[in-house]
């Protein structure tokens, strides 16, 4: 497994998703990121607890996807969302919240 | 936290509804109703009871505040003060209409259905009738409830938006506490879209920990982390990890809300 595997990103609190009318939008300034339906679930699961292996599994399980196109599917959605500041690796929280 | 009956909150004011209806000069054909905190069933020892008539008319109205578009009449009952508003019958109409045609994507169409509409017909979603039952029932069943609330979700959107932009400068220009304050208040924008998405159309900040009481009950983690994360004091030293976490939370809550509601 590859180090890009294992890499947990946290979605950044910068950034805003918003439905407008069934469509997936993130907004970021002046950055918008329109979101297909598996792009909404790439970033709800960009929780700092999912690798994209992780992802890999837990969508391939649940959508019948081919592992392989979903796990480059995956690994892209990362490098954008990291090189357009939109998630960052996920670090150990000293004031965890309830729940 | 019940709704009382209309009997209860009129013996609580004691009110005798004849002379009620004769003292705001309702008329056949015109619609009155109670509204407000204490019908939501929010209401405290200081809260007043607001009283509606709708007429097809309200020029006619003696008042001792005229506006553009209503009018309100003070009136003493047992020496309590009561404010009574009189809006006019077309105006009534083309609110509740305004939310059958609302389309979410449209930003002038959400500007014609501001918060101040959204708060009246959040009054009249939720009145207790006094005079003209049926036509009230009529009114609040023509509400799309649905759409109130997207617009209502969309008006706290760009509240929460612009909000979270403040807190994004104020954190790079390390104005911390301007930030932890402001950081509060974008949670408070996020709890409110929460409670949009489920339907709750009282646009009223006043409310906000009995609204998510109601909504999710005081155990739940989203109660509970706005309340700590709201009254928390925060040492200097951990104000920018504290903002963070905060803003982290409020965007979370946002995602979920959303989600709730996606496919």
């Amino acid at each position: 497994m590859k180090t890009a595997d294992i890499m947990r990103l946290k979605r950044n609190f910068e950034v805003t998703f918003q439905l407008i009318d069934g469509q997936a939008y993130l907004l970021k300034q002046n950055i918008v990121f329109k979101l297909n339906d598996i792009g909404v679930e790439y970033w709800r699961l960009l929780d700092g607890k999912h690798s994209v292996s992780d992802i890999v599994q837990e969508l391939t399980e649940r959508y019948l996807l081919p592992a392989e196109k979903l796990q480059s599917d995956v690994q892209s959605f990362f490098n954008s969302m990291l090189e357009h500041g939109m998630a960052s690796p996920a670090e150990k929280r000293s004031m965890q919240p309830v729940g | 936290m019940e709704t009382p009956d209309v009997q209860t909150i009129f013996n609580n004011f004691k009110i005798d509804k004849r002379e009620l209806l004769n003292m705001v000069s309702v008329e056949e054909g015109d619609l009155a109703y109670i509204s407000g905190s204490i019908v939501e069933g929010f209401g405290n020892p200081y809260s007043d009871l607001d009283i509606f008539v709708i007429k097809k008319t309200i020029e006619n109205v003696e008042a001792q505040f005229i506006k553009d578009d209503f009018r309100i009449r003070i009136i003493v009952i047992n020496n309590t003060r009561f404010d009574v508003e009189y809006h006019p019958m077309d105006k009534v109409l083309r609110y509740v209409s305004l939310t059958q045609q609302f389309n979410p994507t449209s930003h002038e169409e959400m500007d014609r259905l501001n918060l101040d509409i959204i708060d009246f017909l959040h009054r009249l979603r939720i009145a207790i009738p006094i005079y003209g039952e049926q036509q009230l029932k009529s009114l609040q069943s023509a509400i799309s409830l649905e759409n109130l609330c997207a617009c209502l979700k969309n008006w706290q959107m760009r509240t929460y938006n612009s909000n979270l932009m403040d807190c994004k400068g104020m954190l790079d220009i390390n104005d911390l506490d301007t930030c932890v304050s402001w950081a509060r208040q974008t949670l408070c924008n996020a709890v409110d879209v929460c409670l949009a998405v489920n339907l709750d159309t009282n646009p009223s900040e006043k409310w906000r920990f009995r609204k998510l009481e109601r909504l999710l009950g005081k155990n739940s983690s989203i109660y509970q982390n706005y309340q700590t994360y709201l009254l928390k004091q925060v040492p200097e030293y951990q104000k920018k990890e504290y903002i963070e976490e905060i803003l982290t939370f409020a965007s979370d809550l946002v995602l979920n809300s959303q989600l709730q509601t996606w496919r």
